[in-house]
């Protein structure tokens, strides 16, 4: 729901957990992976359910292994997502299940950044695209620009 | 009016008020200030409302300079709007808009909002086509009644009706607001599968979906290239071309590329932003070359920017462009815009010409 520059922009500044990052500590490796069962609301309602690191909402996870307390970034695809509750609460549920784990604080980013669709992952991408052009397969849709030639 | 003769048509405008005393629902003062902010992202700082100038009821009067000295649009369609879940007036009033086409018959067409909830909505749709000659109606997705955000898609019962009369009186289009979620309504109202499914219902009526391409948009481009009768009507869209050329050259691009330049119209979306500043950035713009060649995106040529900056309109509402020419030649907006001209001063600057002036 961005109404910044998407996936073809090649300046865009991203910097955020993708299914590929990898963390030096073990106990930050497990939050990321309590984080991947997380599915996006809004993706389940579509029959194609994402789980928020492949949709790229995940900015940062860092944890304190002596404490035990994890800090979760999220990064929403707008700052008007009505189920900011919702993901927080099950973020917060799914990472404190991990035992080493004490307390899992959930911050929404407010500072300017936005979510564009360059965040979500390759599979995700190719995926989702893969899917219109089999609709449009389907239909026996000619595109105009083809039809034209 | 562009150099080359070629009328521009704002497919719509909207005489908004903003007070404080127009607030209904909790979250209307949100939706405010988030259209104000929309306004500051999409725009460049010069065509920005000061706060001063936005947050108050527009009148007609100011409505039709915005659009006819500030900017270079020959004719407009005034939609109101049927929040009165949200705002006492609804947010754009019809009266409005009625004094609008009244004050400027050959410039201005009307579609009226109705909501398809009022138990006299379909007796609404023939006082409005056939008493006020509105040549289409306004539809929302959503509706917040009785603590809860009803569902209003176009293949639901309800709306049915409203669509049926509508077909029966040869309305021209349907205008449904989507892919911009507000307040706490579900994100699905916005998507496009009802709007594909009355698009077959109702084969003789044009579904005009607003703001396409601002979000979903592979579903929106589905529809356009497997139903003649959809329509992307580019409100607040089109203002990406100055300040998200990139993304704007994806939405316009997949448009072009699936379903052609023929049903893509142009918006200014007065009165919470300023038309001008999509007319330039859109008449000047043009997609990247890395863009066009990764995805066999056309040459956004003048051809096309005509007939998305006003042919398209003018096709959709049956109008004649030779006739509105004639019709609109030496009114008295021609003749201000002549005499700025020769002041230099045309368009004018953004908001200057208001009662409020910038």
């Amino acid at each position: 729901m961005s109404i910044y520059d998407t996936d073809t922009d090649p300046e865009a500044d991203l910097g955020h957990v993708t299914p590929d990052t990898e963390f030096e500590s073990d106990l930050a490796m497990d939050v990321k992976a309590q984080l991947r069962e997380v599915l996006d609301p809004c993706s389940c309602m579509s029959d194609h359910p994402i789980d928020i690191v492949d949709l790229g909402l995940v900015d940062d996870i860092a944890v304190d292994e002596e404490t035990g307390e994890a800090r979760i970034d999220i990064l929403l695809t707008s700052q008007r997502c009505m189920y900011v509750i919702d993901i927080t609460d099950e973020i917060r549920d799914r990472v404190e299940s991990v035992p080493e784990i004490e307390s899992a604080d959930v911050h929404q980013v407010t500072s300017g950044k936005v979510w564009t669709a360059e965040r979500m992952s390759d599979e995700q991408r190719n995926e989702r695209r893969e899917r219109f052009e089999a609709r449009i397969e389907a239909a026996d849709i000619t595109p105009y620009a083809e039809q034209s030639d | 009016m562009l150099e080359s003769g070629a009328l521009v048509v704002d497919s719509v405008s909207h005489c908004f008020n903003h007070t404080e005393e127009n607030l209904k629902h909790d979250h209307a003062q949100r939706w405010n200030d988030e259209t104000f902010e929309l306004g500051e992202q999409l725009q460049p700082d010069e065509y920005v409302h000061p706060k001063e100038v936005f947050y108050r009821d527009h009148s007609v009067e100011e409505l039709e300079r915005l659009l006819f000295l500030e900017s270079e649009v020959d004719y407009t369609n005034y939609h109101s709007l049927p929040l009165d879940d949200y705002f006492h007036d609804g947010l754009v009033s019809r009266e409005k808009g009625f004094e609008l086409r009244d004050r400027n018959p050959n410039r201005v067409s009307m579609y009226a909002d109705i909501n398809p909830l009022d138990d006299d909505a379909v007796e609404q749709v023939e006082y409005f086509v056939k008493e006020r000659n509105v040549e289409g109606i306004k539809l929302y997705p959503s509706r917040y009644q009785n603590g809860q955000d009803l569902s209003l898609q176009l293949n639901e019962d309800c709306v049915r009706p409203v669509l049926e009369k509508a077909a029966e009186l040869d309305v021209t289009s349907v205008g449904i607001h989507k892919f911009i979620p507000f307040a706490t309504a579900p994100v699905r109202y916005f998507r496009m599968g009802d709007v594909e499914d009355a698009a077959n219902a109702f084969p003789d009526l044009n579904f005009e979906v607003i703001h396409a391409g601002f979000s979903f948009l592979e579903e929106t481009v589905f529809a356009m290239a497997s139903h003649e009768n959809v329509y992307a009507n580019l409100e607040n869209t089109i203002h990406m071309a100055c300040s998200r050329p990139r993304k704007f050259a994806r939405s316009l691009g997949e448009m072009l590329y699936w379903a052609g330049p023929d049903r893509i119209v142009f918006s200014g979306g007065s009165t919470a932003l300023h038309p001008q500043a999509a007319i330039e950035s859109f008449w000047d713009f043009q997609i990247p070359e890395d863009m066009r060649a990764g995805n066999d995106y056309p040459e956004v040529t003048d051809e096309i920017k005509e007939k998305i900056l006003g042919k398209n309109a003018l096709r959709l509402l049956d109008k004649d462009p030779e006739q509105v020419k004639k019709d609109i030649e030496g009114d008295k907006w021609d003749k201000l815009r002549q005499e700025r001209k020769e002041d230099g001063d045309f368009p004018a600057e953004p908001w200057s010409t208001y009662e409020t002036p910038a």
